[in-house]
């Protein structure tokens, strides 16, 4: 079994194994829109950041502190821009959310959580493995 | 909108597949009473009198079309059941090119033109009570009764989403005498009282009743999403759901990395299939735990089979007896791993 020399730097080996990971749960669940797209997505640019998890907390915060205060007014009218607002950060976070309307979100949201359960309990057992 | 369309159309014909029983059971047994009318008819039954007065002169031919229709219907109602009638009118094309539920129609209007009068007030008050509000609406004197056993009748075979009362609209038309609305059932969704019943609000609200047919479906999935109320609160509880699992993930992910600096993965390596037919292995092992999931058909791709691999080593994650990379090399051995990569 032919093992390449070990790459140098930390980082680009976490991504590799980031990578696969990602790419090992595209894998698992071919049926759905967001899966292919992430498996498009892994294969053209292998080493990239897929999952950023920079600033959406702030930003749900934000809102909400938002709508406490402009609740007094116009509750419908905010209402419509703050769903829209929440369907467009959920389509950053689904993979091919971009390309989606809001139905097809909905639809896509609820494998995309199910697959992503799924690998935890994956990656837990397996590091469990591997500390014992 | 027309994906709506196109959606609930495949959501009733779903639904349709037992319903379609149902209704061949009822159609059977509406001919049966049919024609037990029409031996009736022939001697100037005054029930059917009433109804030929009722309808009034000019609907000679409809009546002409339906008995026509009904004539068709006795002949051999079972292989001819998606013949698609030659509906009287427009309408009905329409809705048999659109559903393939229509086709009904002409048989419930027959059975109701010749039902008794008292029968015919029966259903009338039936229908006012819940009637379908369709896309189209016209206003035809001589289709009133008629429309009203369409509604009912599409009513009991389809998935229909609300029924409530528009007993307002039919209140108000039937004082005038003239017709309800030409009913056809094209959407399944039933007009709220005072609602607007025409075409674009219909496929809203279609539209809207899928969309929160899906959030329930997320409410059951994201966990505490019960005690929030409203779409938007909903929204922001899945949103950091999937931030959260999306978080811990990658945590993992690194943490693997970290116990495993020995791994020596690249991207172009022999290993990393092993690596990926390890995950996916484990993924598909667990299976039976997650029951909605489908999980990596790659019998489709036909690259890895696993029903060779699995008894080979051991896949229950509780019983680990080899080291990451005895596991990886039976992997390797085992079978041709012709990965898609």
């Amino acid at each position: 079994m032919n093992k390449s020399s070990s790459k140098t730097n930390h980082q680009s080996f976490e991504k590799t194994v980031k990578h696969e990971v990602d790419m090992a749960f595209a894998l698992s669940a071919q049926e759905f829109a967001w899966s292919r797209f992430l498996q498009q997505k892994l294969l053209s640019s292998p080493h990239d950041d897929l999952i950023s998890t920079s600033s959406y907390p702030s930003e749900i915060l934000e809102r909400s502190s938002k709508k406490q205060g402009g609740e007094k007014h116009q509750d419908r009218d905010e209402e419509g821009g703050e769903i829209k607002k929440r369907l467009k950060e959920l389509q950053k976070l689904l993979p091919g959310g971009e390309e989606m309307n809001m139905e097809e979100i909905l639809s896509e949201i609820g494998s995309y959580i199910v697959c992503l359960e799924l690998q935890m309990i994956v990656l837990k057992s397996i590091v469990q493995d591997n500390t014992s | 909108m027309l994906e709506g369309l196109v959606s609930q159309e495949s959501l009733s014909l779903n639904s349709m597949d037992m319903s379609v029983l149902e209704r061949l059971k009822w159609v059977q047994q509406q001919q049966q009473q049919l024609q037990q009318v029409v031996s009736q008819s022939s001697n100037n039954s005054p029930e059917l009198l009433q109804i030929l007065q009722f309808h009034g002169s000019n609907n000679d031919e409809l009546l002409q079309s339906s008995f026509s229709q009904f004539q068709m219907l006795g002949s051999g109602f079972g292989p001819n059941y998606n013949m698609g009638f030659g509906p009287p009118h427009e309408a009905m094309d329409e809705c048999i090119s659109r559903t393939s539920s229509c086709h009904m129609e002409p048989v419930d209007t027959i059975e109701v033109l010749l039902k008794t009068g008292e029968e015919n007030r029966v259903i009338a008050l039936k229908n006012k009570r819940k009637p379908e509000v369709k896309t189209r609406e016209e206003e035809k004197t001589e289709k009133k009764i008629k429309i009203e056993a369409e509604t009912e009748s599409s009513m009991k075979g389809k998935s229909n989403m609300r029924n409530t009362e528009t007993s307002s609209d039919t209140s108000k038309e039937t004082s005038k005498g003239a017709s309800e609305n030409q009913k056809l059932d094209y959407i399944h969704v039933r007009a709220r009282r005072g609602q607007a019943t025409d075409r674009h609000s219909l496929a809203e609200r279609a539209r809207r009743e899928k969309i929160s047919k899906k959030m329930k479906y997320l409410q059951d999935i994201v966990p505490g999403c019960n005690k929030v109320t409203g779409k938007a609160g909903m929204l922001d509880e899945i949103i950091n759901y999937v931030q959260c699992l999306q978080r811990q993930v990658e945590f993992l992910s690194m943490k693997l990395a970290v116990l495993n600096p020995e791994l020596e993965l690249a991207v172009e390596d022999v290993s990393v299939k092993q690596f990926q037919a390890y995950f996916t292995n484990v993924v598909a092992s667990k299976q039976s735990i997650m029951v909605d999931v489908p999980l990596f058909p790659l019998d489709q791709q036909g690259s890895l089979d696993l029903s060779a691999i699995n008894p080979n080593q051991t896949t229950s994650i509780e019983a680990p007896s080899a080291s990451w990379e005895t596991q990886s090399q039976s992997l390797y051995n085992t079978s041709s791993l012709g990965f898609q990569y």
